[in-house]
């Protein structure tokens, strides 16, 4: 068993650092080394048991789920599924203190797990360093070009065709649907036009387990339509 | 029961603090308001029960048993058996955990009591900013002059 033990101290209060870590999926908005990212099954990011499924810019792709999470303690535990990468086993832990001798932050991020004989140290440099030290320069570097998290975008009244059971057309219902605020990382779309497709009528006949989609049209012609949550300033509207 | 909660960031290796604050008797060589201390009985400061029995610069005497010592977690508690500051079931804990980004040292200092309704918030700021704060800003001095 390998134990990765990094620890650094981030110039921001405990609140703000620990608005971003609590989000399980906004390390790709702040970690050099993560592209994109997404949360499984469109489960909420702050779910104990939600995946997230994302991609290194280096190419691996890894899939990890949040096995704890306390705001009281500030701290979020979560471990890897799959990875392309030849580690086993690993759990990793991510801790906030406060430092009360100036608005500052003490953070903790741990990890043990396996990997095949001869190549400990190799993974323990490049954990420790590649993703976590990396990691502590990013966020700090993210929170200070980031200056204050802008404001939430309100959620924002809309309607879709949703599916209330399996079916034919007659399970089909024109509803209001919720349209909540961007996290950190998403843009809001505002919709043209959706494509439906056969994908639709395989999930109401139960082919695939996605009912909790429920929304009928998986494609769509789309414009990027607000700022994006924890980003540097509005995209200019762009055609998805 | 109320909690005060103190931390700060030394500039030293988490080893070179926890030698200077390992020393159960050692108070005078760090704190800036311990005149003099000694353990109770002829004890050694590092064995667990033994009681240290301090003069304060303004004279108040206080005396503190060893509750835990860790040299593994960096970590120590004690008890105040008597002290002048009116204060009851009064149990702290100080612990050093390293900052591996700089070789510094995260240091903590809490403590749990109960006393009079009517003086918690004056002696949370005592204990809090007079003893834990005031100690760790010796600390940081006494570990850079080394």
């Amino acid at each position: 068993v390998i134990r990765v033990r990094r620890s650094a101290v981030i110039d921001a209060p405990i609140e703000r650092v620990w608005a971003v870590l609590r989000d399980f999926n906004s390390h790709s908005a702040w970690h050099p080394a993560v592209g994109p990212s997404a949360i499984e099954r469109g489960e909420a990011p702050d779910q104990v048991g939600c995946v997230r499924d994302f991609t290194l810019k280096d190419g691996h792709q890894i899939r990890e789920q949040l096995l704890a999470l306390s705001d009281r303690d500030h701290v979020s535990t979560y471990c890897i599924l799959d990875a392309s990468l030849p580690m086993r086993n690993y759990v990793a832990t991510v801790q906030l203190k406060r430092v009360t001798d100036g608005e500052r932050t003490f953070w903790r991020w741990e990890s043990t797990f396996d990997v095949p004989r001869g190549r400990e140290r190799e993974f323990e440099q490049l954990v420790g360093g590649q993703v976590y030290e990396a990691g502590f320069t990013g966020l700090a570097a993210f929170l200070r070009r980031d200056g204050r998290p802008p404001p939430p975008l309100p959620a924002v009244d809309s309607q879709g065709v949703v599916a209330t059971s399996f079916g034919g057309p007659e399970v089909l219902r024109l509803q209001r649907v919720d349209a909540p605020a961007p996290r950190i990382g998403e843009v809001r779309l505002r919709q043209a036009a959706i494509g439906v497709n056969y994908i639709d009528v395989y999930i109401r006949k139960g082919l695939y387990r996605a009912l909790h989609r429920r929304r009928l049209g998986l494609g769509a012609d789309a414009v990027a339509g607000g700022p994006a949550s924890g980003v540097d300033s509005a995209p200019a509207p762009e055609r998805a | 029961m109320i909690k005060v909660y103190t931390s700060s960031v030394i500039d030293a290796p988490a080893d070179a603090v926890w030698a200077r604050v390992r020393d159960f008797n050692g108070l005078p060589q760090w704190t800036p308001f311990v005149a003099e201390s000694r353990i109770e009985e002829g004890q050694p400061p590092d064995r667990i029960g033994c009681v240290r029995n301090f003069r304060l610069r303004d004279g108040g005497v206080i005396r503190e048993r060893l509750l835990t010592l860790s040299d593994y977690d960096y970590q120590c508690s004690y008890a105040i058996l008597e002290s002048p500051m009116g204060v009851e079931n009064y149990v702290a804990t100080l612990k050093l955990t390293p900052v591996t980004e700089g070789n510094r040292t995260f240091a903590e200092w809490w403590a749990e009591f109960d006393c009079p309704p009517e003086r918690e918030q004056a002696l949370a700021e005592q204990i809090g900013h007079g003893v834990f704060q005031a100690a760790f800003d010796s600390l940081k001095k006494v570990v850079a002059g080394r």
